[in-house]
């Protein structure tokens, strides 16, 4: 059976949500940027915006300089979450299995579903009509047999739409698309080709696919086979919910940049408490961390570290981090993020003691006591009802 | 970039405090020493030298007692920097003698006191560690001193010192180590302040001032210290110069020597002889025979004497070059004699050099590289963590805007560091490092090799100044020229000069192309009819110390207005050295009327007097001498005076000096009877000298250069403009004399991996762009494919350019990417070559050997880019489009528009022009406000035009190299001439499509 993947998004969430309070933003170059802050970058930006030459990254100086009608907004996460959740209650009835990818962007897998909702097309447009109607957001759906064809879909598309790409027409749908698409639909590795596509004038995912596989394994190696599959609309990797991800990321943008050892480490720790929290939820352990830093230049450096044994704990991920900070972060220019990623496994059956613990097992335990309880309030009050001074 | 006060602050400071004595002690040097004792000896102190000596972790504190300390000091501290193994405690040991000696090392000092007690001290500072050294110096017997290791002169400066530490280091404040600054409580404590921290040791204070007293402070650096001839007696040396310019003299003049010039060599001769100067002129003889091709700079051209030993190639007599200006009975600083050698050549000279004369007697001369507030300004937004681009951008309005140049760099204050973050917009954190800029600039930086600058001593350099290694592992002295020259030191400078090799590299393609060999000693451009002609015409892109725009400018202006009567009384040649000396910063109100009076305008002298001086010029003083002398004749100077207002003139913050020579020259002029408006106009014109002038004898020995460029450029100018862009470093881009090339004829042909060198190659009517043009690839690279072709011959396709140039694929790649391939290629596209190229360097060398080199699978042959990628890929390559003008990719380009050739014909008429950004010339109107001149270019030739200042307020931001733009303005004419005056201004956008 082929598969039905939707790809489900309301384009700028943020601006989106504003737009449902205040009609007036409709239709006008809008942004959303830390308000009050000298340096502060764009961080989401509206179609419109768009077409004026503004893009999320750019220092919010010179879009004022380029677009004067501007409008900014003030980032709202509380209230982008509060909305998530609710756009996730409207879809999850249609879809056995979905994978958030970014507030207001969710994949579905709709396979088997066509006796319940209809072709996942129609499902696409129920979804979308019945987004528009609770949450009051024009979305658009990409539908295809695989996650990066109906990604690519959805790229193509204003709200309200859904474009089907039936089985079969994958290749031929992603011909004319240019290849330096696939590093806008997050595929990371592509970045890494994409100059060497250049350098050889394949443009399009189309030139890709009229080369042979033996001749692209001459230049790309082992890497030539994604690729290939990628230019003939080949896709297998699953639908995943968030607990079975693999991977589990957290990111911190850092507003104004920041140049400060002492600043970055607290807001890394910040990082550290999010993915132990998720971890310790998920029942999961962290077996390796990757650390990744963009700079105010949109240059990134990002270094691994191997977690022996796995850990779903600040007091063991912490201490291995802040020397990989340090021995990371060597060029004097600010940083705009840190990324954490942690890959997963399944918490193992702890192994309990036979004997009196020593002094450092008891301080760990204690530190371990006191993440739980963090857990427990912010679970209650929302992450922000209780930080650690350096994190502030 | 430890001390962070000025030693104006910390002398005026110490003064304040009551103190009678001051000692400065840089870290491991004497970097400041003869400045120091000039500006405490200004504020009434007894100036104490010394050093603190740190190795690992030793660190010693010396303070000179006699003369001989002194050089020991020097010896030591010269040990610290050359030698591999630097054992302070034993080296200590060794050079102590005349020294007083401070130190907290509990391992050396009793060694120290085993050899001997005699002035050896505990050094006690307030702070943690005190209490340690108190009771070492009581266990061991050694008594204390105070001190408190004194970095900036107020408690507050020590972020400061921070900052600096962190430039230093290049490093953030928040990753500085407390290891690399030192404690905040280092700073100039008052002496009671300092008593509060030694209750418990009152020797100690009375211990640092009893070193004090002892300390030698009766610094005399006035002797001169020449080098020595091999082993010649001042009066060998005389009769081996008096022979050899003998010699010199019957080549130049031929025999018997006419009468002048014997008179001539006979007077400089004799002053010489008095002031003992026959070693100098030997030594430099003797370096100069070691090129071919030399120009003297500066005023040693005006002595016959060197011209007739070869050191200078201007005759004296026939240019009436005033040899007073380089050596006269009077002048006590010792003279200078700069020369300059192909720039190329220059390291082998200076090898040479240390050869002959060996690394203890000569050592380079210094730059203390300073932070200006440029610098200033890139440092601290690295330490603050800026971007690069950000830095440069901000660094760039800072450059341009009119707010900032008006403003007096080393005037500027934290409430003008705010006004200007106002005025260009600056979010923080800019307007904050703006400030910390301000008040770290003017800190040393780093010691650089001084761009020539050598000093030879006839004994022991280490004994005058400490001297270090540069990074080319030469011996340089701790002081930059001033002070080398101050403390007694004769500089020789030996200069690289492009042009020189410019000349070189094109006569000999003229011979390797051509059979004809040119005879640098022989050659006289001078008399050529179409050089003269081209030096006229100002057409002298290229040529040596012409090029300029406000030169060639002036040239134009001067020659296209002469009155055809005229033209027969005016040799070029002469006006040429007029011109050279003309364009120079604050000459610009009296250049307008020097140009009416040579096209014949009549004017009225001031004085009689200054007939006789100015003649030759039309009453205009053109050269430095000309100071000179109008000041000892209409202002009744001494020569001393006279020589010391020349110099002063030059100097920045001379405004108290000036003061005080403006009332002494009016005072003068007043008893010579003139009235003050008139004197008033003589002054205005003596301030014209402010910044950079040049004597006649530079100008003359230089034009002599000029002119055998300019016969280059005439009659070989594939041969000339290809040596020009080869030896870079011109007054232009290369971009900007290929645009040149072309518009003198000239075919630019591509790089091509059969048919380019290195370098540019020029013969015929053809220029072929050489490897050095490609940005990314390395010459080690090029030179194994050159050395691969010369043995093998032509490579015959890409496959065999692989197989017999192996390895390096992104070298390879830009070879590609510059279209070098192309002409091999075959049917095989750009991104084909790339293909293969990837492909050979995926495959294991294994496989290869195998098949032979060739690629395991049949590679496929992609479509050819865009003519848009290929544009794009030259600019990637070579920082221009190489096959068109820039010009053509812009965008709006309006056909109405008057091309710079038809210029002349839309004087007084508003005009539409495109223009690429050439150079430029930001000026300041007397009222203080920014202008700028600028050079463009079109697709038919080269224009000037003028951003008037509101003009430029409007348009600054949008200036810069590298970009078009469209202009609307008004076309002027000046002298013949014609400029546009720009009213308005549109950037103009590449598009690659």
């Amino acid at each position: 059976m082929d598969r039905q993947i939707v790809c489900f998004q309301i384009p700028a969430f943020q601006i989106a949500l504003a737009r449902r309070q205040e009609p007036s933003l409709r239709e006008r170059p809008v942004a959303v940027a830390s308000p009050r802050l000298d340096r502060a970058c764009l961080q989401e930006v509206s179609r419109e915006a768009r077409q004026e030459g503004l893009a999320p990254g750019m220092p919010v100086d010179e879009a004022a300089r380029l677009c004067r009608s501007l409008r900014l907004l003030a980032p709202d996460q509380p209230g982008v979450r509060a909305a998530q959740r609710g756009l996730l209650e409207v879809i999850a009835p249609f879809a056995p299995v979905w994978e958030p990818l970014r507030p207001g962007q969710v994949f579905l897998d709709l396979t088997g579903t066509t006796r319940l909702f209809g072709q996942a097309a129609e499902a696409a447009w129920r979804i979308e009509a019945e987004v528009a109607r609770r949450q009051g957001l024009a979305g658009m759906a990409g539908v295809a047999s695989n996650k990066l064809v109906s990604q690519v879909a959805v790229t193509l598309l204003e709200p309200p739409d859904v474009e089907d790409v039936r089985p079969g027409g994958e290749e031929a749908f992603l011909s004319p698309v240019p290849v330096s698409t696939l590093a806008e639909v997050s595929r990371a590795e592509a970045q890494h080709f994409l100059p060497l596509l250049e350098d050889l004038n394949l443009a399009t995912l189309g030139d890709v696919a009229a080369v042979p596989l033996p001749q692209l394994e001459a230049v790309f190696g082992s890497a030539a086979m994604r690729l290939h599959r990628w230019a003939h609309g080949i896709d297998p990797s699953p639908v995943l919910p968030l607990r079975r991800q693999p991977h589990l990321d957290a990111t911190a943008r850092v507003e104004p940049d920041e140049v400060d050892d002492q600043r970055l480490l607290g807001r890394l720790y910040g990082l550290v408490e999010e993915l132990c929290r998720e971890l310790r939820q998920s029942r999961r352990v962290c077996g390796r961390l990757t650390l990744s830093l963009l700079s105010s230049d949109q240059q990134e450096v990002a270094r691994q570290q191997p977690v022996s044994p796995p850990s779903q704990w600040e007091g063991d991920l912490y201490p291995l981090l802040q020397p990989l900070f340090l021995r990371l972060f060597t060029r004097r220019v600010r940083l705009r993020s840190l990324r954490l990623r942690a890959d997963c496994r399944p918490l193992p059956d702890e192994q309990l003691t036979l004997f009196a613990q020593g002094p450092g097992e008891a301080t760990r335990e204690r530190g371990r006591r006191l993440a739980l309880a963090l857990d427990r309030l912010r679970g209650k009050f929302g992450p922000a009802v209780v930080r650690l001074g350096r994190t502030i | 970039m430890r001390g962070v006060s000025s030693l104006e602050a910390l002398c005026e400071a110490a003064k304040a405090q009551g103190a009678e004595s001051l000692a400065l002690t840089d870290s491991n040097g004497l970097y400041g020493a003869v400045r120091f004792l000039e500006v405490a000896r200004r504020q009434g102190l007894r100036p104490l030298l010394g050093a603190e000596l740190t190795h690992d972790d030793r660190r010693a504190l010396l303070l000179v007692k006699t003369p001989e300390g002194y050089a020991n000091l020097c010896r030591l501290l010269s040990e610290r920097h050359a030698e591999g193994h630097f054992d302070l405690i034993a080296a200590v040991g060794r050079y102590r003698r005349g020294l007083i000696l401070l130190s907290d090392d509990a391992e050396a000092l009793p060694l120290w006191k085993k050899q001997s007690p005699a002035g050896l001290y505990v050094e006690l500072t307030p702070g943690a560690l005190m209490h340690d050294a108190l009771v070492l110096s009581r266990k061991a017997g050694i008594p204390p001193a105070a001190t408190n290791r004194v970095h900036f002169v107020s408690a507050q400066d020590f972020s400061l010192h921070r900052l600096l530490r962190a430039i230093d280091l290049n490093t953030t404040l928040s990753r500085l180590d407390s290891q690399d600054c030192c404690a905040s409580t280092h700073w100039l404590m008052p002496p009671e302040r300092m008593a509060r921290h030694f209750p418990h040791v009152p020797a100690a204070l009375a211990n640092t001032e009893r070193i004090a007293r002892a300390c030698h402070s009766d610094w005399n650096f006035t002797a001169t210290v020449f080098p020595q001839f091999e082993d010649r007696s001042d009066a060998q040396a005389f009769e081996d110069l008096k022979r050899k310019t003998a010699d010199g003299a019957a080549q130049r003049y031929g025999q018997p020597l006419p009468e002048a010039v014997a008179r001539r060599i006979e007077h400089e001769l004799a002053i010489i002889k008095d002031k003992r100067f026959a070693h100098y002129f030997l030594v430099v003889d003797d370096i100069v025979r070691q090129a071919p091709r030399t120009c003297g700079r500066g005023s040693v051209a005006a002595s016959i004497v060197s011209y007739c030993l070869g050191i200078t190639h201007v005759d004296p007599i026939r240019h009436n070059l005033f040899f007073e200006r380089f050596l006269n009975p009077g002048r006590k600083d010792p003279p200078d004699i700069d020369i300059d050698f192909p720039w190329d050549e220059r390291d082998r000279i200076l090898d040479w050099t240390f050869a002959r004369y060996g690394a203890r007697n000569a050592a380079m001369v210094a730059n203390q590289n300073r932070l200006g507030l440029r610098a200033a300004f890139r440092e601290v937004a690295k330490v603050y963590g800026m971007p690069p681009a950000e830095i440069a951008q901000v660094a760039g309005r800072l450059a341009r805007d009119p707010a900032s140049l008006c403003l007096d760099e080393q005037e500027l204050d934290d409430d003008d560091a705010a006004k200007l973050g106002h005025v260009l917009r600056l979010r923080a954190p800019w307007p904050e490092i703006i400030r910390a800029a301000l008040r770290v600039q003017d800190h040393l930086r780093n010691l650089a090799l001084h761009c020539g600058g050598l000093v030879i001593v006839p004994d022991e350099i280490r004994r005058y100044v400490p001297v270090e290694v540069s990074a080319k592992g030469l011996p340089v002295i701790q002081w930059e020229k001033d002070q080398t020259e101050e403390a007694g030191l004769v500089k020789i400078d030996l200069l690289g000069n492009r042009s020189l090799s410019v000349i070189r590299d094109a006569v000999a393609a003229v011979e390797a192309n051509t059979g004809r060999r040119i005879d640098y000693a022989a050659w006289d451009p001078i008399p050529d009819p179409a050089t003269r002609e081209l030096i006229r015409t100002g057409d002298t892109m290229g040529c040596f110390y012409i090029e300029s725009p406000a030169t060639r400018l002036l040239l134009r202006k001067l020659w296209l207005g002469m009155p055809a009567d005229l033209l027969p009384q005016r040799d070029v040649f002469d006006y040429l050295v007029m011109v050279s000396s003309l364009v120079r910063p604050a000459s610009n109100a009296f250049v307008h009327e020097f140009l009416r009076r040579a096209q014949g305008a009549p004017y009225r002298s001031w004085h009689p007097d200054m007939d006789a001086i100015l003649g030759e010029t039309h009453g205009i003083m053109t050269y430095q001498e000309d100071v000179t002398k109008v000041a000892m004749a209409i202002g009744h100077f001494p020569l001393d005076d006279a020589e010391q207002l020349r110099k002063v003139l030059s100097k920045k913050h001379k405004q108290r000096l000036l003061r005080d020579f403006q009332r002494q020259f009016f005072e003068g002029a007043r008893a010579h009877g003139l009235a003050d408006a008139t004197i008033e106009q003589i002054w205005a014109m003596v301030m014209s000298f402010a910044g950079y002038s040049f004597c006649k004898p530079h100008s003359a020995s230089y034009a002599q250069v000029s002119f055998k460029s300019a016969w280059l450029r005439v009659h070989y100018p594939a041969e000339f403009m290809a040596a020009v862009i080869s030896n870079e470093g011109g007054f232009y881009s290369t971009f900007a004399y290929l645009s040149e090339a072309r518009r003198m004829g000239l075919a630019i042909r591509p790089p091509d991996v059969n048919a380019s060198g290195w370098p540019y190659r020029g013969g015929g009517r053809t220029i072929q762009v050489g490897f050095m043009a490609v940005k990314t690839l390395d010459r080690a690279f090029a030179m194994r494919l050159l050395e691969e072709r010369a043995a093998q011959g032509p490579f015959r396709s890409f496959h065999d350019f692989l197989a017999r140039v192996p390895g390096e694929p992104a070298q390879v790649r830009a070879l590609i990417r510059a279209g070098c391939f192309d002409a091999i290629a075959g049917e095989l596209t750009r991104p084909a070559l790339l293909w293969r190229l990837y492909a050979q360097a995926k495959t294991p060398a294994r496989q290869l050997s195998v098949v032979g080199g060739g690629p395991l699978v049949a590679a496929p042959i992609p479509t050819e880019y865009s003519i848009g990628r290929r544009l794009q890929q030259e600019i990637e390559s070579f920082g221009f489009p190489l096959s068109r003008h820039p010009l053509e990719l812009c965008s709006p380009s309006p056909a109405h528009c008057v091309a710079a050739r038809d210029m002349a014909q839309h004087v007084g008429r508003r005009v539409t022009m495109l223009g690429w950004f050439i150079t430029d010339k930001i000026v300041q109107t007397k009222h203080g406000e920014p202008m700028d001149f600028v050079s463009f270019e079109d697709t038919t030739g080269l224009y000037e035009a003028t951003f008037f200042p509101q003009a430029y307020r409007r348009f600054a931001y949008l200036l810069a190299e590298n970009r078009g733009y469209l202009l609307r303005g008004v076309v002027e004419e000046d002298f013949g001439t014609v400029m546009l005056r720009v009213e308005h201004v549109e950037l103009l956008e590449m598009s690659f499509k």
